[in-house]
């Protein structure tokens, strides 16, 4: 029989333990009592949740966010928001608490994309950004991205994916392996991938598998693994460019999407941008 | 001189049961600094919402992390050793911690009743916190609609 004391456990000591567990969890435990519901609405709660730098990520918003509470602003924060000037987006994953980034085509390096020959800029489908680019032709397929690793959650794999659609005009993407890369620190990671064209009705669905060869520098550690091209519940296609751990110090995270072994000519390919989302 | 260090407290329970402290172990209880900070030391220092058995073990954690010859990891050792104690207990630290506001001892208790809350059915933490389930049948629809998402 438990002490009477315990009946009187006020609701904020209540959620200084629900601070401890997850967003997830948290949302199950609002049914167990009423004064639990109470406890998990409390802002402890989701101040504690949200990234230490929520006020900073707000400050670069595109469009200012009103909340009522700070589990508000936390929901508000799990779907993805378009901050410094448009070129990203941010959210938080709410399973797992962790930052995720989507950097625009604008914001890559992309090889000849001044060139209007080669690519052009406009906006697309079904995009979150306001402009993407679409591969006109080049033989030199070359798309690059950073991003500093201490905009991310420290102690976290990471999977970087670039986002993706192949045009019903999309020619030569597919003729020889795209190589794919990630490189943070010491450590890199190197893959192939051939990008074929999954929606097309006069070819079957195909799955497309990535070998994943780790080049040994110092300090890379992984076992090769098969991955495959996703098709993304917003109709994108992903390619996955490698995955990477996150130890939160200062350092630049470099990936890289190319095919310039062939000298045949590309075309076709609309890039939205790549995204940074913890892995399972 | 270090006469402060050697100051000491008498720290008296629910139970009128007197416990002597470092002055310098005990501050780590903001209720208690805050006392000592605006003078308002009586001798002994009532609390009253302390009993004898859970203030032992509040003052042992305290003296532990007081100890600046201990490294970090030797005191997380302690915690996990700490906490190894029935639920109910760890309820009843939680409330002196926090009527005592000695922030390190509430951080390392929650964290130990979330991690193992976090394994239960919701049956389980009704049954552990010894809590009634207070909804109706639409008020308890209504909480899950509200956060559909982790009912999938």
């Amino acid at each position: 029989m438990a002490a009477t004391s315990i009946h009187d456990l006020p609701e904020d000591c209540l959620a200084h333990v629900i601070a401890f567990t997850s967003p997830h969890n948290a949302c199950e435990s609002s049914i167990v009592s009423t004064m639990f519901r109470n406890s998990v609405e409390s802002d402890l709660v989701w101040d504690k949740f949200l990234p230490y730098d929520y006020r900073d990520i707000i400050s670069k918003l595109v469009s200012p966010i009103e909340f009522s509470s700070k589990k508000d602003l936390f929901f508000k924060l799990s779907t993805p928001l378009l901050i410094d000037g448009g070129n990203k987006t941010f959210a938080i994953d709410k399973f797992t608490n962790k930052k995720c980034y989507m950097l625009s085509a604008r914001e890559l390096s992309i090889s000849w994309a001044s060139n209007h020959l080669c690519w052009s800029w406009k906006p697309l489908l079904h995009s979150r950004f306001y402009e993407g680019a679409e591969l006109v032709m080049v033989s030199w397929l070359e798309i690059q991205g950073k991003i500093n690793s201490q905009m991310l959650s420290k102690n976290t794999t990471y999977g970087a994916y670039l986002i993706v659609k192949l045009a019903r005009r999309a020619f030569g993407l597919d003729l020889l392996p795209s190589e794919v890369s990630i490189e943070i620190g010491d450590y890199k990671s190197i893959g192939t991938t051939y990008l074929r064209d999954h929606a097309s009705k006069k070819q079957k669905l195909e799955h497309d598998y990535m070998q994943h060869k780790i080049d040994g520098s110092r300090s890379g550690v992984c076992e090769a693994e098969e991955h495959v091209v996703h098709i993304r519940e917003d109709g994108w296609l992903e390619v996955e460019l490698g995955e990477f751990y996150c130890d939160g110090k200062d350092k630049e995270v470099k990936m890289s999407f190319k095919e310039v072994e062939g000298e045949h000519l590309k075309g076709g390919l609309l890039v939205e941008g790549i995204e940074l989302r913890p892995k399972d | 001189m270090s006469s402060s260090e050697e100051r000491k407290l008498i720290l008296k329970s629910s139970d009128n049961e007197e416990f002597v402290v470092k002055e310098s172990s005990a501050v780590q209880c903001l209720t208690i600094k805050n006392l000592v900070e605006d003078r308002c030391v009586s001798d002994p220092i009532p609390l009253a919402n302390v009993d004898s058995k859970i203030l032992a073990l509040v003052i042992e954690f305290m003296e532990k992390h007081a100890e600046t010859t201990l490294s970090n990891s030797e005191k997380k050792e302690f915690d996990v050793e700490f906490v190894k104690k029935p639920f109910d207990d760890l309820l009843e630290l939680i409330l002196a911690a926090n009527y005592l506001d000695f922030r390190e001892l509430m951080d390392v208790l929650c964290n130990t009743c979330a991690k193992q809350m976090e394994n239960w059915s919701v049956e389980e933490v009704r049954e552990k916190f010894n809590i009634q389930n207070d909804y109706t049948v639409e008020e308890e629809k209504a909480a899950r609609a509200e956060n559909p998402w982790a009912f999938e």
